[in-house]
């Protein structure tokens, strides 16, 4: 059994465990697990044991308002900015960095007791799925080491399924926190868009951009979005949408009065041949994990109705057309000035090659792809037949989910992803392939929807066994909803254990 | 308008320049495959009837104005990083400036 984040606050809180011992476990799962996966980029053990000292000495006095996540050891993404360590975003071109400041969402948890023992991997600037695009290598995955964890955030959902923490952060623009749940058997909630703060996470597509938990349980994601989330004064993005209880009310189900319990299940997702499923094809063992889920809520009481999201495929198209726009506008501020790499230059060169140098040495080839797509889609003879038309698909895709939820729908059910984790190297040399993976994400993200991911089902490949995970969407700011759906799947299926991997 | 998904070297290198990348020869061919699969794909975009569409810029947009969009601060001096800790991220700097090549009597500049 593994202690989850809500747990070990409690066994702080009423000093049964100390902070101290928490991290100091933490740190030592680190230490003989990272080896084998790669999740953990840097670890932060002295500002981790000061911190934990003063959380045990806050418990000793008897001050522990407002601490729900006492002495809980974290891990974040190594895009969210952090005042102790390096903030790298996995590239080379920030692998020096120090943040002089801390993200709302860590300096949130932070507030609230958890303890931040290290920075996970990533694909450099949370751009790709599977963590294999990373100055440190690729994190492999805990439930089968030659494969991938999925991605952007695939050290923190490794981490977190390996046991080396709780809780963790981790950044979703097109799904990089609910694929990278699912393909390791974790909980992973992306919440409406303007729900979190965005400030100090390193932006890749600032329109898209969320921070959320990542977590062994429905509860602890809860209790993590519950204090990361609300208003802030330096995200102007962030919305001042009240912050309903999430926790209290997450074991009461949905049905009956309240609205009944009304599960969308795109058509597209159901790969049964007479709908056409989507262009890439669904894996066998996540169209069952799909029906599986689909029985699970039928035996709850849960009336299943055929919902049409006709843009699922072109939702790829218009993704990459925004999120790369946006991102190439974005990392034009690593300019080997400022901040971060600079390239030595010979005699006669100037600013253009300063800029030009600095920027391929320090970025990676996805991020060039991504950086140069942007810039196509935005230049001069392109705008209108790419940018332009992305924009209004992006409409037409915010208002399919709308039908959706307007005919009664509570929440829409659907894969994260086509298939489950895939080998190490089998899709680098096809971005395009690598692409269509997210075909499940990015229309959710594109329309600013909270969506989570469940461990629901596991599939056998290469006689090894997978965790597979669905994905829950619901309507704008309602997580509380939306939770509370996802935690009567994950009470009925009641994993447990099986959700370990095996030691690695 | 030139066939996109026929992107060739030269608009590879042409991308590359005006995004300040520099990217060595091998890099340009790998690229140009990658980017006409990808913007082949993209163009199945056009294949779709969006014309009664408004474009939706953010989701809040496209929420219809709920009130939960993004606002704008109020135009006030307030406390942000002190100079000494973003000069400290520069790579090359003199304080108070950063250094940076001339850019007088170079054509290829900014």
């Amino acid at each position: 059994m593994r202690r989850g984040a809500i747990e070990t606050a409690a066994l702080v809180r009423s000093k049964k465990l100390s902070a101290v011992d928490a991290v100091r476990d933490s740190l030592s799962a680190i230490e003989r697990g990272n080896g084998a996966i790669n999740a953990v980029v840097e670890t932060l053990n002295e500002s981790a044991l000061a911190r934990a000292k003063e959380i045990d000495g806050r418990v000793a006095r008897g001050d522990v308002e407002g601490l729900p996540l006492a002495g809980v050891p974290v891990v974040l993404k190594d895009n969210i900015c952090f005042d102790r360590g390096h903030t790298t975003c996995a590239s080379e071109m920030l692998r020096k960095f120090e943040s002089p400041y801390t993200a709302t969402a860590a300096q949130r948890l932070e507030a609230a007791g958890a303890i931040v023992v290290g920075k996970t991997n990533l694909d450099e600037f949370a751009m790709g799925g599977s963590t294999e695009h990373s100055c440190f290598g690729p994190t492999c995955n805990p439930w089968d080491i030659l494969r991938v964890p999925g991605g952007s955030s695939g050290g923190s959902a490794a981490a977190v399924a390996a046991g080396f923490v709780p809780l963790s952060l981790g950044s979703d623009t097109g799904g990089s926190i609910r694929q990278p749940a699912s393909h390791c058997g974790v909980v992973g909630l992306k919440p409406t868009y303007g729900r979190v703060s965005r400030y100090g996470l390193v932006a890749y597509a600032s329109s898209l951009d969320q921070i959320g938990p990542m977590a062994t349980s429905v509860a602890d994601a809860a209790l993590a979005l519950q204090v990361i989330a609300g208003q802030d004064e330096h995200d102007m993005t962030s919305s001042s949408h009240a912050v309903p209880p999430l926790v209290v009310d997450l074991e009461r189900p949905v049905g009956g009065n309240d609205g009944g319990l009304v599960i969308g299940v795109p058509k597209q997702a159901r790969d049964d041949g007479a709908s056409g499923g989507v262009r890439g094809g669904i894996h066998r063992a996540v169209g069952e994990a799909l029906e599986h889920a689909i029985r699970v809520y039928q035996k709850l009481g849960a009336e299943i109705v055929e919902i049409d999201l006709p843009m699922t495929d072109a939702g790829i198209a218009a993704y990459y057309i925004i999120a790369t726009a946006e991102a190439s506008s974005n990392l034009a501020r690593f300019d080997g000035v400022r901040y971060g790499r600079r390239a030595t230059l010979a005699p006669g060169e100037g600013l253009f090659e300063l800029y030009a140098k600095s920027r391929g040495e320090g970025f990676g080839a996805e991020v060039k792809r991504r950086i140069m797509l942007g810039t196509h889609v935005l230049s001069s003879g392109y705008y209108d037949a790419y940018y332009a038309t992305a924009l209004k698909a992006r409409r037409r895709i915010f208002e399919d989910f709308q039908k959706a939820f307007a005919r009664g729908c509570r929440a829409i059910l659907m894969p994260n992803s086509p298939g489950p984790a895939f080998k190490i190297g089998e899709k680098t040399s096809d971005p395009l392939a690598l692409y269509l993976e997210d075909v499940f994400t990015v229309g959710v993200n594109l329309a600013g929807l909270p969506a989570i991911s469940v461990p629901t089902s596991f599939a056998v490949e290469g006689g090894k066994t997978l965790p597979i995970g669905m994905q829950l969407v619901g309507a704008s700011f309602d997580e509380g909803l939306l939770l509370r759906v996802a935690r009567m799947l994950e009470r009925e299926l009641d994993l447990g254990d099986k959700l370990i991997p095996m030691r690695v | 308008m030139p066939d996109p998904s026929s992107i060739s070297q030269a608009d590879v290198r042409k991308v590359a320049k005006l995004a300040r990348l520099h990217i060595s020869d091998a890099e340009v061919a790998q690229h140009q495959q990658a980017l006409a699969a990808v913007i082949g794909y993209m163009d199945t975009l056009k294949s779709l009837d969006l014309s009664a569409e408004a474009a939706a810029g953010t989701v809040h947009a496209g929420a219809g104005g709920d009130g939960f969009g993004s606002h704008l601060a109020e135009d006030e001096v307030g406390p942000t990083l002190l100079n000494d800790a973003l000069m400290k991220m520069a790579p090359l700097s003199m304080p108070p400036f950063v250094i940076v090549p001339k850019v007088l009597d170079d054509g290829g500049g900014a």
